[in-house]
C-alpha cells in the first residue's frame, strides 16, 4: 500500500513527466496520426498509460523511450481500430497548417513548401513514417529503431532512405 | 580516385550509421565538390525535419479552425448513406446470389409468353400423364390461359419453348424426364378433335 506522504511527491513527479513530454508526444502523435484531434486523444492515453504504469511500477529506466514506444503503439492501435473513420474523413481535416508564427528556421521555407513536406509525409508508407520519426525527429540509433519496430538494421536504412528521397523531391519541387 | 557520388548514394549515406559505407566516406574527405553535397543534403534533411516538426506542432483541425461549412455535413450524410446503400445492395446480391445457387430461377416475361402460346394452341387438348405401370392416370389437364403453380413446370416450358411443349404435362419436368421410359399419352391437335397416341405407338 502506498504511504499517504508520497503521495504529493509522486504526483509532482507525474506532472513533470507530463509537462516534459507532453509537446514531444503530441507531436510524435499528430505526426503519426495527421489528425491533431486523434493525436489528442492517443496522447492522453499514453500518459494515463503513465501513470498506471506508476501506480503497478516498475519504474522503466527511461521514461522518454518508455513513452515513445507507448505513443507509437497506441498509434498503431489507433489506426486499427478506427480505419473506418479514415475512410470516412478523406483527409479533408487533416492539414490546416499555422504557420503565421514564423522563426529563423523556417524564414528558409515557404508556407507552400511546408504544406508540400507535410503532404508528401502523409504519403509516406506507415513504416516510412515510423522510421522517419524515430530516426530524425526523435534521434533514435538505426539499431534501437529497429528493435522497437521489429526490423533489421538494413531495412530501417531503406526505409529511412526512401522516405528522405520522396520528401526532397516534394521539397524541391515546390522550390 | 572514386567518380563523384550520385544523389542516391549520398541519400544512402545520410541514412546509414557512422561506420557504414567506409569508402563512400573516403571519397567524401578526398572530394569537396561531394562533401559540399553532402553537407547540403544534411542540411535539407534537417530542414525536413524541421518543418515536419514545426507543422505538426502547428497543426489545427478545419473544425477546431471554424471552417467547416454546410458542405461538410452533407458530405458526412452522403457518405453514411453510401455505405449503407452500398452494405444494402451487397447484402442483397448474396441472397439472389443464394436463391440461384438454391435453385430458384426467376419468372421472366419470355416464359410467360410461352406459357401462354402453349396453352393456347393446346387449349381444349386435355393431356394425360398415363402412369402406365400402376396402369393409373395421373395426369393433370387445364384449358383456357390458367398458368401452371409450380415454378418447375415454367423451366419446362421455358427450355422448349415449343407449343407442343404444353402437351406433356407432368408434376415438373424432373418427372417428366424421370417417366420417360413410360407409356405417356401424346395428343396433336387437329381440326376436327385430338388425336392421341401413346409413346410406344409413336415409336
Amino acid at each position: 500500500m502506498r504511504k499517504p506522504a508520497s503521495l504529493p511527491e509522486n504526483q509532482a513527479s507525474a506532472d513533470a513527466l507530463f509537462r516534459g513530454h507532453q509537446q514531444r508526444v503530441v507531436r510524435l502523435c499528430r505526426m503519426m496520426l495527421g489528425n491533431p484531434d486523434d493525436a489528442d486523444e492517443v496522447a492522453q492515453e499514453v500518459f494515463l498509460k503513465m501513470l498506471g504504469q506508476r501506480e503497478r511500477g516498475p519504474e522503466p529506466a527511461d521514461w522518454k523511450a518508455w513513452l515513445t514506444r507507448v505513443a507509437i503503439n497506441a498509434c498503431h492501435d489507433r489506426h486499427r481500430s478506427g480505419w473506418w473513420k479514415w475512410w470516412k474523413r478523406d483527409g479533408r481535416e487533416l492539414l490546416d497548417t499555422d504557420l503565421t508564427s514564423r522563426d529563423t528556421v523556417h524564414e528558409a521555407i515557404s508556407h507552400e513548401q511546408t504544406e508540400a513536406l507535410w503532404r508528401a509525409f502523409r504519403k509516406l508508407t506507415p513504416r516510412q513514417q515510423e522510421v522517419f520519426i524515430l530516426r530524425q525527429v526523435e534521434g533514435w540509433s538505426t539499431r534501437e529503431t529497429a528493435i522497437e519496430l521489429k526490423l533489421s538494421e538494413q531495412a530501417v536504412k531503406l526505409q529511412l532512405f526512401r522516405g528522405l528521397r520522396r520528401l526532397r523531391e516534394a521539397l524541391r519541387s515546390h522550390q | 580516385m572514386k567518380p563523384c557520388l550520385e544523389d542516391s548514394e549520398l541519400l544512402h549515406l545520410l541514412a546509414a550509421d557512422a561506420g557504414d559505407n567506409a569508402d563512400h566516406r573516403q571519397h567524401l574527405t578526398e572530394c569537396s565538390r561531394c562533401a559540399a553535397r553532402y553537407e547540403e543534403a544534411v542540411r535539407e534533411a534537417g530542414m525536413i525535419t524541421s518543418a515536419l516538426t514545426h507543422a505538426a506542432d502547428h497543426l489545427i483541425s478545419r473544425k477546431r479552425a471554424a471552417e467547416a461549412s454546410a458542405y461538410e455535413p452533407f458530405g458526412d450524410r452522403f457518405r453514411l448513406a453510401a455505405i449503407f446503400s452500398g452494405a444494402a445492395a451487397f447484402g442483397g446480391a448474396a441472397a439472389f446470389a443464394l436463391l440461384l445457387t438454391l435453385g430458384w430461377r426467376p419468372v421472366s416475361a419470355s416464359n410467360r409468353l410461352a406459357q401462354v402460346a402453349s396453352n393456347t394452341s393446346a387449349s381444349g387438348i386435355a393431356s394425360v400423364n398415363r402412369d402406365a405401370a400402376r396402369g393409373r392416370t395421373v395426369a393433370s389437364s387445364y384449358a383456357g390461359n390458367s398458368l401452371p403453380a409450380t415454378g418447375a413446370l415454367y423451366a419446362a416450358e421455358a427450355l422448349t419453348n415449343d407449343p407442343l411443349a404444353g402437351l406433356v404435362y407432368g408434376d415438373s419436368l424432373s418427372a417428366a424426364n424421370a417417366n420417360a421410359n413410360e407409356d405417356l399419352l401424346f395428343c396433336v391437335p387437329e381440326e376436327d378433335g385430338a388425336i392421341c397416341s401413346t409413346s410406344a405407338e409413336q415409336g
